[in-house]
């Protein structure tokens, strides 16, 4: 499966976030979007999903137009996302959140096992009532668990454990290995590092760079825009 | 002592009108955030439909699942041709459901003339109970309403399109998110306001004139119960008429039906003071 | 006659609102194609070329004729038995008039023909297409003929006072004839007095209207109450009232005078209630006026709050068989909508019902329904207020000799007329000595006039000098 954005604009009312934002993301690859505070990655999640009306230029899943669609058909054509920000239902239990997920009272522990015991037999607590990081690695396993061949992930590392973060890069490459497609929103470079089969570079609402992970200048343009 | 429990029971009967009338109204509003200024011409159409029933020589009972069918249809055609375009921008769905309230008032003239008709009392008469005569047609009425409000709530509380209603009703995008179809959701809930329209409508025909104007007179006190009760969840239509029906049926029984309308207001305009109203279904 | 064009534009003006509220916001599927075809709200009066066959009768109102000195006596007379109506003698055939040519004398009617009180609209405007024949098959006004304006004030006020601008500065009309509430006479008065327009208000009302360039010819609490509540403690023996009105002017002025009425004729008043219009749920009402040992109930109910009490009460055991009723509103419409089983035996006081008992009337009535046909919205007293009033003031124009608004009020005054209504007089308080009439609802819901006061005098007073 191929998610395709072409010269993507959008923004919050009549403020330009995105300029033309091109990319695409494929079965089997890892592509890590980076940038910093206030490029507009969060933006472009949100417009990738659908959330927010993109105001010009084409977004295309395996060639179809899905621009105009609502955020509930992109993720039954495919497409799943985890947001940075109110990932989940507080006010409801985690096995409500499962449920409107679409995951049967069966398969609520095979989610809730992704992290290890983390997360196990919580099923009844209030989401609200867990933590940032637990809300984080909840959100994640859902998007993992769902199966969905494309995923788009903001910032899912933020505030997790290192060892969760590792485990996380883990299931995250099975999810390549599997042959599903993963755009990753990530501040934290050496995960986008092993992780990344080709980096996206976002400045302003525009992608200023890019290119092969392999290729070490690349890697390198990428920590210096992000450091200075 | 007997006319304490008279006045209890107008109480009651006061209570279950004001539910089902407002009922709808609550529902479309508290989980789409649309304010629906035609509902009281949806509650006149179910009076129609009870017309129509007692026209033809039906049995009346069988006005109510059929004026819920017929308004459940009118409300999807409506959903899908008119407030889903627009139901995120509030003044637009004021301005679009006015419209529509004129427009279904000319056409029942159109169609019914302007003249006031009736539905003749199914159970005429007064049962003994209480030790007090009371209206049997009330006390239909009140066990109607309870059935009707009780199982709609349950199915907007308790099964899976409860579940998926109070999560959009928290956040619609990240229900959407999710693969939430809000769009079907809404139709289904704009469709079954609606329908306890009509029913409501059907309930209250042979207490009444039916009438094209009708939904004028039934539309201020939905919104009031609407506002009593708090409109982001749905037990609060029921609170709501409870609370207006006790003020109406005090105030009444010791001022008069003019101070009990005053006094529902005022209530109205206290509620508001005090809670700061959240658009339901907004996202920041 | 015009066909109905201000009506007509202001209920487009609210289709057209409809339409840009559903169209221009939306693009919607839903109401449009129903709304196109609902632009004309079922208007009956769809102006037909009038057949002229039909107008003669009429020319007995002898419009132009010298204000009789003498008026027929007041107060009531006859036996309670005899159901006397004023009879009419046999049309007295007069010479052919000359056809009417000229520039037309302009008509306007502001009538209610949308809205809650929409619903008595209809006989009014199948009374102005009679206006115009009738006027000027008898001649016109000082020969010129008679068009007439209709103009809905939708029940509203601030739409009623743009109505009066409409046919003041739209169609320049010469009179405004008025059936409507009082508010909307209050919001329209001032365009007329500005104006110097004259402004015959004839639709039943509480009285006090005082004003230059007005006349009121409807009925007026004094002339419904005075002489029938004494009747009716007589044939009811009830003695013991109860009054339930909504809450306006016009039922607290009624029971103002009620009050004195009853307490005159020995009898006293248990309970008076106020409801808000718009009322739906009578139930504690019912419950008070059960709990207050009434005999006798006043109801000055309207529209869907008189179908709502009445409906309710026969089953609280306050129904007209346990409380006899005398109301002072209840019409066609409304008793129909109660239906026989709870409306048999109420009485009604009006100035007219169609069923008035004079030779006069019945050709009128017959006409009536020959010509918009038999289901047509039943004439009634306010269509029937607004036809006299047409005739009072195309008799006054006759004898001033012109339509110059001072010398038509000064015609006015004191000016007589024999019309399907009966006997009536314009009063000196500018009001109408007319006869008042009581109506028994029949078994069959049909209205039977079981007693009838002629020239029953309005107690008011005005000098608008």
């Amino acid at each position: 499966m191929r998610l395709e954005a072409a010269n993507l604009r959008s923004g919050y009312g009549t403020v330009p976030v995105l300029h033309a934002v091109s990319l695409t993301v494929s079965s089997g690859e890892i592509v890590a979007l980076v940038g910093r505070n206030g490029a507009g990655k969060t933006t472009l999640v949100k417009t990738i999903l659908g959330v927010l009306r993109a105001t010009g230029g084409a977004l295309r899943l395996d060639g179809v137009d899905i621009t105009r669609l609502p955020p509930s058909r992109r993720v039954r054509a495919g497409l799943r996302a985890t947001f940075q920000e109110r990932a989940l239902f507080g006010a409801l239990t985690v096995s409500d959140n499962l449920r409107l997920n679409g995951f049967s009272s069966e398969s609520h522990h095979r989610v809730l096992d992704v992290f290890g015991p983390a997360l196990s037999g919580r099923g009844a607590q209030r989401t609200g009532t867990l933590s940032g990081g637990e809300q984080k690695m909840l959100s994640a396993a859902i998007a993992l668990a769902t199966g969905a061949p494309l995923l788009v992930m903001d910032e899912p590392t933020e505030g997790l454990q290192p060892s969760n973060v590792a485990l996380l890069g883990d299931h995250i490459e099975s999810a390549r290995k599997a042959g599903r497609g993963v755009l990753l929103i990530e501040q934290h470079l050496e995960l986008a590092k092993r992780l990344a089969d080709r980096f996206i570079v976002l400045e302003k609402g525009e992608v200023v760079d890019g290119g092969p992970a392999s290729d070490s200048d690349v890697a390198a343009r990428v920590a210096r825009r992000l450091l200075i | 002592m007997d006319a304490l429990t008279l006045e209890l029971l107008n109480g009651v009967s006061l209570f279950a009108i004001l539910a089902i009338v407002a009922l709808g109204l609550g529902i479309v509003f508290g989980l789409m955030g649309v304010i629906n200024l035609a509902h009281g011409e949806f509650v006149m159409l179910g009076a129609y439909v009870a017309y129509v029933v007692h026209a033809n020589g039906l049995n009346h009972w069988l006005s109510l699942p059929l004026a819920a069918v017929a308004l459940f249809v009118l409300g999807v055609v409506i959903e899908v041709g008119l407030i889903r375009r627009i139901h995120r921008q509030p003044e637009l769905t004021i301005l679009a459901t006015f419209g529509l309230s004129v427009c279904l008032r000319q056409i029942a003239e159109l169609v019914f003339s302007k003249d006031f008709q009736s539905v003749p009392n199914p159970v005429p008469g007064a049962t003994e109970a209480f030790g007090v005569l009371f209206p049997t047609y009330r006390y239909l009425l009140i066990a109607i309403v309870a059935v009707v409000v009780a199982v709609t709530l349950l199915a907007f509380t308790r099964s899976r399109f409860g579940l998926v209603v109070r999560a959009i009703v928290a956040d619609r995008d990240l229900a959407e998110s999710a693969g939430i179809r809000t769009g079907v959701t809404n139709l289904c809930a704009f469709g079954v306001g609606a329908a306890t329209a009509g029913i409501a409508g059907a309930l209250v025909a042979p207490l009444g004139a039916v009438e094209p104007q009708a939904g004028l007179a039934y539309l201020p006190g939905a919104f009031l119960v609407v506002i009593v009760g708090g409109y982001n969840r749905l037990w609060g239509v029921a609170v709501g008429a409870l609370v207006v029906a006790a003020v109406q049926t005090g105030v009444i029984h010791f001022y008069d039906a003019v101070w009990a309308q005053i006094a529902s207001l005022a209530l109205a305009v206290m509620v508001l003071q005090f809670r700061r109203p959240t658009p339901a279904g907004a996202i920041a | 006659m015009r066909t109905l064009p201000d009506s007509r534009s202001r209920s487009r003006l609210w289709l057209v609102a409809s339409l840009v509220a559903l169209l221009a916001l939306v693009a919607a599927a839903c109401g449009d194609d129903e709304a196109e075809t609902s632009d004309a709200p079922a208007e009956p009066a769809a102006a037909e070329p009038s057949d002229s066959e039909e107008a003669p009768e009429l020319e007995t109102t002898e419009a132009p004729d010298e204000p009789e000195p003498d008026e027929p006596a007041t107060t009531e007379a006859p036996e309670p038995e005899t159901t006397e109506a004023p009879d009419e003698p046999d049309p007295v055939e007069t010479e052919e008039p000359a056809a009417p040519s000229g520039e037309p004398v302009r008509i306007g009617i502001l009538f209610s023909n949308s809205g809650p009180a929409g619903v008595f609209g209809p006989p009014t405007a199948n009374i102005a297409e009679f206006i115009e024949e009738d006027i000027n098959a008898a001649g016109g006004i000082n020969g010129r003929p008679v068009e007439t304006f209709l103009a809905d004030d939708a029940t509203d006020p601030a739409v009623g006072r743009q109505a009066m601008e409409q046919l003041i500065d739209g169609h320049n009309v010469d009179v405004v004839l008025g059936t409507h509430s009082s508010a909307t006479r209050q919001a329209a008065k001032p365009l007329a007095e500005d104006a110097d327009v004259l402004y015959i208000y004839a639709a039943l009302y509480e009285g006090g209207e005082c004003s230059s360039v007005m006349f009121n010819t409807g009925e007026v609490p004094s002339q419904q109450l005075a002489p029938v509540i004494p009747w009716m403690m007589e044939q009811t023996g009830g003695q013991r009232w109860f009054l339930l009105g909504n809450d306006y002017v016009w039922p607290r002025r009624s029971f103002e005078l009620a009050r004195q009425y009853i307490e005159a004729a020995g009898g006293e008043v248990v309970g008076e209630e106020y409801v808000p219009l718009g009322t739906q749920d009578f139930s504690s009402v019912a419950q008070i006026i059960a709990g207050s040992g009434a005999d006798l109930i006043f109801p000055a109910l309207v529209g869907g709050d008189a179908i709502a009490f009445e409906t309710q009460a026969v089953d609280f055991g306050i129904g007209q068989d346990a409380i006899p009723r005398l109301a002072n509103i209840y019409e066609e419409n409304v008793l129909g909508a109660m239906g026989p089983a709870v409306t048999a035996g109420m009485r009604v006081t009006l100035g007219y019902f169609k069923e008035v008992d004079s030779a006069l009337n019945s050709e009128f009535v017959s006409r009536y329904f020959e010509h918009f046909g038999a289901d047509a919205p039943p004439h009634m007293t306010f269509s029937s207020h607004i036809y006299d009033a047409a005739l009072l003031y195309a008799a006054a124009a006759n004898t001033a000799g012109t339509t110059d608004t001072a010398a038509v009020a000064a015609a006015m005054e004191g000016l007589s007329l024999t019309t399907p209504t009966g006997d009536i007089a314009i009063t000196g308080s500018r009001h109408l000595a007319q006869p008042i009439y009581v109506a028994e609802i029949q078994a069959d819901g049909s209205q039977a006039i079981v007693q009838s006061f002629p020239s029953v005098e309005p107690d008011e007073t005005c000098d608008p000098a």
